[in-house]
């Protein structure tokens, strides 16, 4: 059984269609990328998991349990942590605040002292920083910052939503590697990326989606060798 | 003799400007959160003095307990107000003006029930304590007093509430970004309701202290409500801080306002004030500038 799999997903904003008839799945531990233009609804599809946005149409299964009906605030407890596209951190509140609130469903609150400092050995500079406000962090800092807090909550899924947009590549190689640790301690991981390269380089498995549809799967050392793909995502 | 009443006036201010602030704490609370105006906080604010009234004035029970009485009873009517009125509107098209409507509506109805039940008369609430405090020549009720010291313990209990508590930091990051605090697993619907009968006690806690100075009648919470509306714009909407210090300086302004002119002056001096600060910061004194 996978831990998570969408199955013949549709997804509308109004009478828009972002999603069409998706199909996904992801294994427990293993890391899945999403690569796609901007607007092929990587977004939407993530939303859409989380419960952020409901599907007109189609299953979603986390362990087995259906969750298309789930509202987001009761899927974290039940193992997934979505970093949204932005970030989105609490600007005004402090970085601890803001790890706090990853804390915040029910299991992991009462070992919040001790998840901020297992975050914090992952991410030293958020320990330097520990007071500011979140807003007036830098890019780099609050992609971190933004990682901690989703594991504050010991997801068994992480879903990034473009985790190195506006960022210098040498802090999206840290922040890469970090993921990967995660990975291997157990967390799957669920990667959408406008970077292709870089998504392809990370993930084991990889799907490509066009206008809301997933026009190509599979692993991702076949996408690197196919030449559509690198042409139209590659660049090469 | 004029710096005595210079004095007097800027302590009376201050006194009446920590329950605007109290009052408009409520509004920027619901406001921040839920991005919504309401309407019927003023009404809130009435029922509170009625039931200060019935409580302390009529049966007799002592004003502390009258009080306590009046801010939970209102919390509960805050939550079933919510839960009723509100709460399916928020997840639907258009909120922000079906909203408004709603709560326009329930200020409506709860001032003409009020009207009807209890009739149009004043009903006076005596002081709940008695006597004056003289100092430097300045004469203080210590009704005023007791004001003053309920508002400010109200006010730091309310910060510390916000900053070091598991349900403080929840309406925070709801007011700050509704969807990362529901991914991260807060029912801001909940949440919701919760901030609207918080909103609700705070203005039942102002009505029950200013009760016996202002009399109690179903109009009482109109003039609250504009001030509250301006003290909130005054400190920039949704700022708690803002709507503190907002509170305050609208009180001092009026009060000191009226030396110059008479009271009937006191809503032209405070709308006056509103829109002179707002020409210079739009976003009021403590809100932040929107960039486009």
């Amino acid at each position: 059984m996978p831990l998570l799999s969408l199955e013949h997903i549709s997804s509308y904003y109004g009478e828009a269609r972002a999603l069409a008839d998706v199909s996904l799945e992801v294994e427990d531990g293993e890391i899945v990328a999403v690569i796609g233009s901007n607007g092929a609804g990587k977004t939407t599809m993530l939303r859409t998991i989380s419960g952020l946005m409901h599907p007109r149409s189609g299953r979603i299964y986390f362990q087995g349990e259906a969750i298309e009906r789930t509202r987001p605030h009761q899927l974290i407890r039940r193992g997934i942590a979505h970093i949204p596209e932005g970030r989105r951190l609490f600007a005004q509140m402090t970085v601890r605040e803001n790890l706090l609130m990853g804390a915040y469903g029910a299991q992991s609150w009462k070992e919040r002292g001790q998840l901020i400092d297992e975050v914090c050995a992952l991410f030293p500079r958020l320990r330097e920083r520990i007071g500011q406000l979140a807003g007036t962090l830098s890019g780099g800092e609050r992609q971190m910052l933004a990682t901690a807090r989703a594991l504050m909550a010991r997801p068994r899924l992480l879903m990034l939503d473009e985790p190195s947009l506006g960022l210098a590549p040498k802090i999206v190689e840290t922040i890469l590697a970090i993921i990967r640790d995660v990975n291997r301690r157990g967390v799957a991981v669920l990667l959408v990326e406008q970077n292709a390269q870089l998504a392809l380089k990370t993930a084991a498995r990889a799907y490509l989606l066009e206008s809301g549809a997933v026009v190509k799967s599979g692993l991702t050392a076949e996408f690197l060798a196919d030449e559509s793909v690198r042409r139209s995502y590659l660049g090469i | 003799m004029l710096t005595q009443l210079l004095l007097a006036q800027i302590v009376n201010g201050i006194v009446v400007g920590s329950m605007y602030a109290l009052f408009a704490s409520g509004l920027t609370l619901i406001w921040g959160t839920m991005k919504m105006l309401n309407f019927a906080h003023g009404e809130f604010f009435m029922l509170a003095g009625y039931l200060v009234y019935f409580c302390y004035a009529v049966l007799g029970i002592n004003p502390a307990l009258s009080t306590v009485i009046a801010v939970v009873a209102v919390f509960l009517l805050g939550v079933v107000v919510e839960r009723t009125v509100i709460h399916h509107l928020l997840s639907r098209p258009v909120w922000q003006f079906t909203t408004i409507i709603a709560t326009l509506g329930t200020s409506i109805i709860l001032q003409n029930l009020a009207l009807h039940v209890w009739g149009p008369e004043f009903q006076n609430v005596p002081y709940f304590v008695e006597g004056m405090l003289n100092v430097f020549g300045i004469r203080i009720a210590y009704q005023r007093l007791l004001i003053l010291g309920v508002s400010c313990a109200s006010i730091v209990a309310l910060w510390f509430f916000l900053k070091h508590t598991r349900l403080g930091l929840a309406l925070r990051a709801t007011a700050q970004d509704s969807d990362a605090a529901q991914l991260y697993g807060v029912n801001i619907l909940s949440i919701y309701t919760f901030t609207f009968g918080l909103s609700a006690a705070l203005a039942a806690l102002a009505a029950a202290m200013l009760a016996p100075i202002t009399a109690v009648n179903p109009y009482m919470g109109l003039s609250p409500l504009l001030k509250g509306f301006v003290v909130v714009i005054l400190g920039g909407l949704g700022s708690f801080g803002g709507a503190i210090v907002g509170g305050v300086l609208l009180g001092v302004v009026e009060s000191l306002g009226v030396l110059f002119s008479s009271t009937e002056w006191s809503d032209v001096i405070a709308f006056t004030f509103l829109v002179l600060v707002i020409w210079v910061r739009p976003w009021g004194l403590f809100g932040v500038e929107e960039r486009s």
